[in-house]
C-alpha cells in the first residue's frame, strides 16, 4: 500500500490492443511526482526522434499528480501531454472538472496510449476493469452527444469523459481534448493527436479511496478556503475570471487586434468582462471543479441563443481571445462562439489568435476574398467568427483549410510577408497577457517549453502545480503546497525538494525540445511584441530583444544549463539524478560537464551568486 | 461635484447595497488619492484608476460628473492573492 499514489500506470497499445500495468517504485514518484514530469519521462523514452505527431509513434499521456483526486479545493487538476502536432515541440496542457480525479479513484494514476487503433475506439475504465470498445457510432458526433450516449450505454450518469471533437478528427493542429464538456486540456493540439490514434474518448468510472498518510492537513486546508473564501478567492468565487478586464484597458495592455492596440473603449470592455457575465440573465451559476469550493466556473444559459449550462461559460482567456483581441463586444455571441468551440474541440487561445492573423492579413490585403472563398474577415464581426468556428473544425473551404493549421502554418503557407503578423512563440499561439506589460508574463513566454502558454509554466510556481495536479487559482502558499505533498505521501519532503522536481521536469522537457530541434533560437518573443501599442499609456514604451535575451540568459544559469544553447549540462543532470534521459536524446548534451551539483533554481542561489558561477 | 464611482469585482464589497456603483458629492479640488482614502485604499499599493475610461494618476483632480472606475490588477497564469 502506498500513500498518495496507487503506482499504477496504465499502458494502453491501439495498434496491438493491448493494455499493462506498469509499476515504477517509489523512489520514481518521491523524484517526479505526475503531470509534467512523468507526460516528459514518456516522450523521452517512448517517442522516436523526429516522429510524426499524428503518427502511430508518438504517445499520448493522461498524467494525475500526486495531489490529483483529494478532497480539498484545486486538487481537480490533471495533464496531458503529446509531441505537438501544432509545434513540434513538447506538448503539455492541463485540465480542471472531475475526470482526472475519477481517474485516481478508478486506481490509476496515468494512461499512456501507444499506436493507432484500426477502427475509432474508446476506452472503458471501470476501476480495474479496462476495456478498448468500439466508438463508430460516437466518431463525426459533437462532444455533448458523445458524452450522452456514452452515460446511456453505461448506464451512469456520473462516468467522467474525456475526449477529442470533430476538429481533432480533421486534423485541426489546435484541437483540444474535453472533459465533462466543459473543462479543456486546450493548449498544444492534444485533441488532434488523440483523433490520430482512433481514440475518440477515455469513459472512467472509479470507485476507491486514494489513501494518503495523514488527512489532517488536508481536511485543514479544506477549511481554509471555505473560511477565508472572501479574502482569498473572492473574485474568483464571484466572477470566475475576467472581472477586471477594465483594468488591462486602463493600463493599455488589453489585447486588441492582434496584439497592436493595447485599448479598446471602456464600454466594450465592459460590456463582455465577468462582472457584466454575472449580473445578466446568461449566468445560471457558478460551479466547481472536484472538491473544490472556490467555484470559479462560468455556467452560461440563453435559450434565444440554444447556449447550454454543461457547456460551461467563456473564461478570460475566452473573452480575451474571441472578445477583445477580435473586437467582438456582443456577450450573448461570445457565450454562443465558447459553446460551438466546446461542443466541436477547439483551443479558443489558438482559434482567437489565428483568426485575428487572418483580420489583420485581410485588412491589409495580404489574405484577399480569393483566399477565404469570399468570407470577409472584419474587426468585430462575430457572425462571421461563429461561422468559422464549424469551418475550421471540419476544414471547410480555403479559410478553414488555412485556418486550421495555427497561425505559424498559415502564414507560412500564404506568405506574402504575413508571418510578421503572428505572436507566437514555438508556434504556439501567445495567450491573452501581454508580456510588454506583465512581467511575469515576459518572464514565462520565452522559455516555456510548450511556447506562448501562460500556464505552460517555466517557471516554479506554476510549473509545481502542473506536477502535483494544483490549480493555479487557489491561494496557497509554498509551505502549503509542501505540507500537501507531505500530508498526500508521507514523505519528509522540505520547498528544496520540490523545486528539484520542478528542475527535472523543465530540464526533461528540454531534453526533448532540443532533440526535436527547437533550440535557444526559439528562445523569443515574435517581433510584434517589440513592437509599441498603438494605444493608450504604453504606446511611448518599446520592448527591447536584448531585454528578452537577458531573460533567457538568466534562466539558462538558473537552471543549470548551457549559457549559449540552453542545453542541461550533464552535471546538472547528474545532480537532478536525471542523467539517464540524455541517452534519449543523443547529441543534445555538451561534451562540457558542468559541475555536479543542483542548479542555482533549486538551491534558491540569490541572483547575485548566480551570476559568480 | 457629482461623480459616479464603479468598484470592480472585491472592491464592490465596500459597497454592497449598492453593488458596487455610487454616486457620490466630492468638494472641488478633490484628487484621486482623497477618493482612494475615502475607501480606505490609500495605502494599497495597486490600485488602478480611471477617470472616463483613462487611467489616472493619484494625483489627478477628479472632474464633475466623472465616471471613476477602481480595479485591482489582473494577474496572469500565476495569479497573485485576490485576483484575476
Amino acid at each position: 500500500m502506498t500513500n498518495g499514489y496507487w503506482d499504477r500506470i496504465l499502458h494502453v497499445h491501439l495498434t496491438r490492443g493491448e493494455t499493462w500495468i506498469e509499476s515504477l517504485g517509489e523512489a520514481f514518484w518521491r523524484r517526479h511526482l505526475g503531470g509534467r514530469s512523468l507526460i516528459a519521462h514518456y516522450l523521452l523514452r517512448e517517442v522516436p526522434q523526429n516522429a510524426d505527431p499524428l503518427g502511430p509513434e508518438n504517445v499520448l499521456v493522461f498524467a494525475c499528480g500526486i495531489l490529483t483526486g483529494l478532497p480539498f479545493p484545486g486538487a481537480g487538476r490533471h495533464s496531458v501531454g503529446a509531441k505537438s502536432p501544432l509545434t513540434g515541440a513538447f506538448g503539455e496542457s492541463e485540465a480542471g472538472g472531475f475526470w482526472g480525479a475519477e481517474l485516481r479513484h478508478a486506481g490509476w494514476d496515468a494512461i499512456v496510449v501507444h499506436g493507432r487503433a484500426s477502427a475509432p475506439t474508446y476506452l472503458s475504465i471501470a476501476d480495474d476493469k479496462v476495456e478498448l470498445r468500439d466508438a463508430r457510432q460516437l466518431w463525426g458526433k459533437e462532444t455533448g452527444e458523445v458524452e450522452d450516449t456514452l452515460r446511456q450505454a453505461h448506464g451512469d450518469r456520473l462516468l467522467r469523459v474525456a475526449q477529442t471533437g470533430i476538429a481533432g478528427e480533421h486534423g485541426v493542429r489546435f484541437a483540444l481534448i474535453v472533459n465533462d464538456l466543459n473543462e479543456v486540456a486546450g493548449r498544444t493540439g492534444l485533441g488532434a493527436v488523440m483523433a490520430a490514434k482512433n481514440l475518440k474518448a477515455v469513459a472512467v468510472r472509479g470507485t476507491q479511496k486514494l489513501p494518503v498518510a495523514d488527512n489532517a492537513p488536508i481536511q485543514q486546508t479544506s477549511r481554509w478556503v471555505i473560511d477565508t473564501m472572501e479574502d482569498n478567492h473572492y473574485n474568483f468565487h464571484h466572477y470566475g475570471t475576467g472581472a477586471l478586464m477594465l483594468g488591462k484597458h486602463l493600463e493599455g495592455h488589453l489585447i486588441v487586434r492582434n496584439f497592436q492596440d493595447g485599448q479598446w473603449t471602456p464600454e466594450q470592455v465592459t460590456a463582455i468582462d465577468a462582472k457584466t457575465f454575472a449580473d445578466s440573465p446568461y449566468r445560471q451559476k457558478m460551479d466547481g471543479c472536484y472538491a473544490c469550493s472556490v467555484r470559479c466556473k462560468k455556467r452560461a444559459k440563453d435559450e434565444a441563443m440554444a447556449v447550454e449550462p454543461r457547456y460551461g461559460g467563456p473564461e478570460y482567456e475566452t473573452l480575451g481571445a474571441t472578445g477583445t483581441n477580435l473586437q467582438v463586444d456582443n456577450l450573448p455571441m461570445l457565450l454562443r462562439i465558447n459553446q460551438r468551440l466546446n461542443r466541436v474541440g477547439i483551443d479558443s487561445v489558438s482559434f482567437g489568435a489565428t483568426t485575428a492573423w487572418a483580420m489583420e492579413c485581410y485588412e491589409r490585403g495580404l489574405l484577399t476574398d480569393a483566399d477565404t472563398g469570399g468570407i470577409p474577415l472584419h474587426w468585430g464581426d462575430g457572425a462571421t467568427v461563429l461561422k468559422l468556428v464549424d469551418l475550421v473544425a471540419r476544414r471547410e473551404g480555403p479559410l478553414g483549410d488555412l485556418l486550421a493549421g495555427g497561425a505559424l502554418a498559415a502564414a507560412r503557407r500564404l506568405g506574402r510577408d504575413s508571418e510578421q503578423y503572428v505572436v507566437h512563440v514555438k508556434g504556439l499561439e501567445v495567450a491573452m497577457h501581454d508580456p510588454r506589460a506583465m512581467r511575469p508574463m515576459l518572464e514565462n513566454y520565452p522559455i516555456t517549453p510548450t511556447g506562448g502558454d501562460h500556464t505552460g509554466a517555466g517557471r516554479h510556481r506554476t510549473s509545481l502545480r502542473n506536477t502535483v495536479g494544483l490549480c493555479q487559482f487557489l491561494a496557497y502558499d509554498e509551505p502549503r503546497v509542501v505540507d500537501l505533498v507531505r500530508a498526500a505521501t508521507g514523505w519528509d519532503v522540505d520547498e528544496q525538494e520540490l523545486r528539484a522536481v520542478v528542475s527535472r521536469g523543465l530540464s526533461m522537457a528540454r531534453l526533448f525540445n532540443l532533440r526535436e530541434g527547437i533550440t535557444a533560437a526559439d528562445d523569443r518573443l515574435p517581433k510584434r511584441l517589440h513592437e509599441p501599442l498603438l494605444k493608450g499609456p504604453l504606446s511611448d514604451t518599446r520592448l527591447a530583444t536584448e531585454d528578452v535575451q537577458a531573460i533567457v540568459a538568466d534562466y539558462y544559469l538558473e537552471q543549470g544549463w548551457h549559457p549559449q544553447t540552453g542545453a542541461p549540462l550533464a552535471g546538472t543532470l547528474q545532480a537532478l539524478e536525471i542523467a539517464e534521459y540524455a541517452t534519449h536524446a543523443a547529441g543534445v548534451v555538451p561534451a562540457e560537464a558542468g559541475a555536479t551539483r543542483l542548479p542555482p533554481a533549486v538551491r534558491g542561489a540569490a541572483a547575485d551568486d548566480r551570476h559568480d558561477e | 461635484m457629482r461623480i459616479e464611482v464603479h468598484l470592480h469585482a472585491e472592491l464592490a464589497r465596500l459597497a454592497p447595497e449598492q453593488r458596487g456603483v455610487l454616486k457620490l458629492d466630492m468638494p472641488d479640488g478633490t484628487r484621486v488619492a482623497d477618493l482612494l482614502q475615502r475607501f480606505a485604499l490609500g495605502n494599497h499599493h495597486r490600485i488602478i484608476v480611471g477617470i472616463n475610461g483613462q487611467a489616472a494618476a493619484h494625483e489627478q483632480e477628479l472632474v464633475d460628473g466623472a465616471r471613476i472606475d477602481l480595479l485591482t490588477p489582473m494577474a496572469g497564469g500565476a495569479p497573485a492573492r485576490r485576483h484575476t
